[in-house]
């Protein structure tokens, strides 16, 4: 049972993700309620954690499933990174249908390509641009953020039937959608290992991902590890640099 | 395994250095103190403090101010963390010890890469400094020791965490 909040406060989802250390220090100090609002109504509620309390777990990408995951062949030759793979399976049929989009923008591998083995090419370079984290909901995005897949709520349990995508209507659609993105620059200071366990630790990327990364931030001079609304970047960016990373944000033209 | 830290099952980090290294490591923990007094006015803050946004001087003077206020806060809750473990520790067969909660692992992770960026700065590190022998006869011959001492504890610390 959560903790009956002794009070409410009502915070914009902009200053939440700005001041987000602050405030849930004050709500924690309080025990008071954070009500999150957005496009002028209530739209989440944070609530003091509660050692006893039955909390919802937020699930990272391995937990994200509709229905029962796809039997794991045995195989002794299985490395570490192979078993994050696995972990972080999620359901075949949600791979379908991103892996034959109707919009012809996303195309990750043909259709006859093995559920794992497609999933080691999403989970590997793009996944994080398929899902968006909302209130209470997991959902699978396609590229470019048109085409909302299934919204999937915290308790594993699809709340819509798997549809087929949505065509984005223009590119400006697209662009208001994700316009700003987050590069993570190279220097010459940050631990190739401390980049790598930064960025599984701040978005719960798979190591292989993470460390896919951290070798391009190396190698290339950058890497771009996060997209969405303006406020969502500003926050990554300052958890970046309270990490030591060298983070910028811009908007995307 | 063998090293300085080894994380227990409940998270925990139990860390065993020698009492020069803890030392050390307690002098660097006194001078970020020191560096995030006022971190604008010493030199070598910069990597502390980067900017978010490029090429855009007002985006990112707005961003500071909402921002720096509580990064500042971070940095100097983690190096008062480490101050405590610190002197929470002892010796005790042979080594000196402490153990440290994951929130506290987490504060010290903070606190040595915060210290590499500063000392790195000053020491203007580039990719090419960790191929090179320390000359020992150059002027700043031990804050090339002791950054690539601290180097060498968040490469352990970060091994330890990630399991």
């Amino acid at each position: 049972m959560a903790r009956m909040a002794r009070s409410t406060r009502a915070v914009s989802a902009r200053e939440l993700s700005r001041r987000m250390a602050k405030l849930l220090d004050e709500s924690e100090a309080e025990g008071s309620a954070l009500v999150v609002v957005r496009y002028g109504r209530p739209s989440a509620m944070v609530v003091p954690f509660e050692e006893t309390a039955e909390v919802l777990k937020l699930p990272r990408l391995g937990d994200v499933a509709i229905g029962a995951p796809p039997p794991v062949e045995d195989d002794s030759g299985e490395d570490e990174a192979f078993e994050n793979l696995r972990r972080s399976e999620i359901a075949p049929g949600v791979l379908r249908d991103i892996a034959n989009p109707i919009d012809g923008r996303w195309t990750p591998g043909a259709s006859d390509v093995p559920p794992l083995e497609l999933n080691r090419v999403l989970v590997g370079l793009e996944l994080d641009g398929l899902i968006e984290r909302g209130p209470g909901t997991i959902r699978l995005l396609t590229r470019g953020g048109a085409g909302l897949g299934p919204a999937i709520r915290l308790d594993g349990v699809s709340t819509t039937a798997p549809s087929t995508l949505e065509r984005p209507e223009t590119e400006e659609a697209v662009r208001t959608d994700r316009p700003w993105i987050v590069v993570v620059w190279n220097d010459p200071i940050n631990l190739m290992s401390y980049v790598t366990y930064v960025f599984q630790k701040l978005f719960g990327f798979p190591r292989e991902k993470a460390h896919t990364l951290m070798l391009q931030v190396h190698y290339e001079g950058k890497a771009l590890v996060a997209s969405g609304p303006r406020e969502k970047c500003e926050a990554d960016v300052a958890r970046l640099h309270a990490h030591g990373l060298w983070a910028t944000l811009y908007k995307e033209d | 395994m063998s090293g300085p830290f080894s994380r227990r099952r409940d998270g925990a980090l139990d860390v065993t250095l020698s009492e020069p290294e803890v030392e050390l490591v307690g002098s660097v923990a006194q001078q970020m103190e020191q560096v995030l007094e006022a971190p604008e006015q010493t030199l070598h803050t910069e990597r502390l403090f980067p900017p978010a946004y490029k090429d855009d001087p007002d985006a990112q003077a707005e961003f500071a101010r909402l921002m720096t206020g509580d990064l500042l806060d971070g940095k100097r809750r983690a190096v008062a963390s480490v101050v405590a473990t610190l002197a929470r520790g002892a010796v005790k067969r042979g080594g000196w010890r402490v153990r440290l909660s994951a929130d506290e692992a987490q504060d010290w992770l903070a606190v040595l890469n915060d210290a590499r960026l500063t000392l790195g700065s000053r020491l203007d590190v580039t990719e090419q400094t960790y191929d090179r022998d320390v000359d020992p006869d150059a002027p700043d011959a031990i804050a090339h020791e002791i950054f690539r001492y601290l180097g060498y504890l968040e490469e352990y610390l970060v091994e330890t965490l990630m399991g």
